[in-house]
């Protein structure tokens, strides 16, 4: 009982309203992904990322009995996600690991050589860990907008805020990134 | 014409900033560099692939979740946020009681605070000058110290829309004097 691929969000929020525990495995499952890249995005590290995506859906469990369905199901759980990030108190692993060291599949492109991986991951790294390194409410903006392409209007409301701070915080994200980036 | 706005470059980059203003970065070479080094960075950041745990990881995470869900103690009245909000306003009574019994004179209430302060003579209200050594605000933060945005609203303790510029209304002159002078500080003090 409740646990139907097919059902649409705000079916599975009511029947999990009701106590249908299936349900919210269904809901977990398909917006898994999405909160579990928005906390990688915010920690650069797959122990850290994974504690707080599963934060975020207990959470998420706890308040479900007062989500009126105002917005979107995914919205809702990138705001608690939100919420969830910037408050972390304490992280268990050494940041910006690369993901290669905790069993991350990301295999070597076709015709790629070796050493062209090893450079793009550590490129990668370096902007993980220089987005890691901006303050919170730039992050956030940075993050939403350019990983999950979120409008403006759209970060503001999860980020309580408007949408000319959120701008003005994606430029200066970007600008001190500019900055992080070539610092040696 | 004036040089592009910080929200004018995000406009930019969006495709949605007007060909007025479009047109003036052309024959700016200020502006040209600033918008090429966004450009560089936001590339940057934009070909920064995501990485994809295990398909293991995936299959297990429900699990996880439902896990940690069960370890969860049972929302009661004793939950935690209503007990902290029951903490703040045993807080604010004990703080009021205290401050009545002492009160040699009349009490104003600072509503900034939450707190009884001593009113002069003249009927001014006394500015407190360090918050931070506010014993009994002390008391009040640490009961709340743990709640976070999502836990006050279940709870029901945040404020509702409006709420603050009604009370505002319902400040007398002096109080408002010192609301400012509050603001102000603070804003000194967080460097907005």
């Amino acid at each position: 009982m409740g646990g139907d691929d097919s059902v649409d969000d705000a079916e599975l929020v009511r029947r999990t309203q009701e106590g249908s525990r299936g349900a919210f495995d269904v809901i977990v499952g398909r917006h898994q992904r999405n909160v579990y890249q928005l906390c990688y995005r915010f920690v650069g590290n797959h122990e850290d990322a994974a504690d707080l995506a599963q934060d975020v859906f207990v959470r998420a469990y706890r308040a479900i009995h007062g989500f009126k369905g105002q917005s979107a199901v995914g919205t809702w759980l990138y705001r608690i996600g939100v919420n969830v990030c910037l408050n972390r108190k304490a992280l268990k692993t050494p940041r910006f690991e690369t993901l290669s060291k905790v069993d991350a599949v990301e295999p070597v492109a076709a015709g790629e050589h070796a050493d062209a991986a090893l450079v793009r991951e550590e490129r990668a790294a370096r902007v993980r860990a220089a987005i890691a390194r901006l303050p919170p409410k730039q992050r956030a903006a940075l993050i939403l907008r350019t990983y999950r392409d979120l409008p403006h209007e759209e970060i503001a409301r999860i980020l309580g805020s408007s949408a000319g701070a959120v701008k003005t915080n994606f430029f200066h994200a970007l600008a001190n990134l500019k900055k992080l980036l070539t610092e040696r | 014409m004036p040089h592009l706005e910080e929200t004018e470059f995000v406009d930019l980059l969006d495709g949605a900033l007007a060909p007025s203003r479009v047109g003036h970065v052309a024959g700016c070479p200020q502006c040209t560099a600033q918008l090429d080094t966004l450009r560089d960075t936001l590339a940057c950041v934009e070909t920064n692939a995501a990485d994809e745990p295990s398909p293991l990881f995936w299959d297990a995470f429900p699990s996880r979740v439902s896990a940690a869900i069960d370890q969860q103690p049972a929302t009661s009245w004793l939950s935690r946020p209503v007990f902290a909000a029951l903490a703040c306003a045993a807080a604010l009574l004990i703080v009021i009681g205290v401050a009545a019994f002492w009160q040699s004179g009349p009490v104003s209430l600072d509503v900034s605070l939450g707190v009884l302060r001593p009113t002069a003579a003249d009927g001014t209200v006394a500015p407190d000058d360090d918050v931070e050594q506010d014993a009994a605000w002390a008391v009040v933060r640490v009961a709340a110290d743990d709640l976070d945005y999502d836990e006050a609203l279940e709870a029901g303790i945040s404020a509702g829309p409006g709420a603050a510029e009604r009370a505002a209304m319902e400040l007398s002159a002096d109080e408002r004097a010192e609301l400012v002078r509050l603001i102000e500080r603070e804003m000194k003090r967080s460097g907005a």
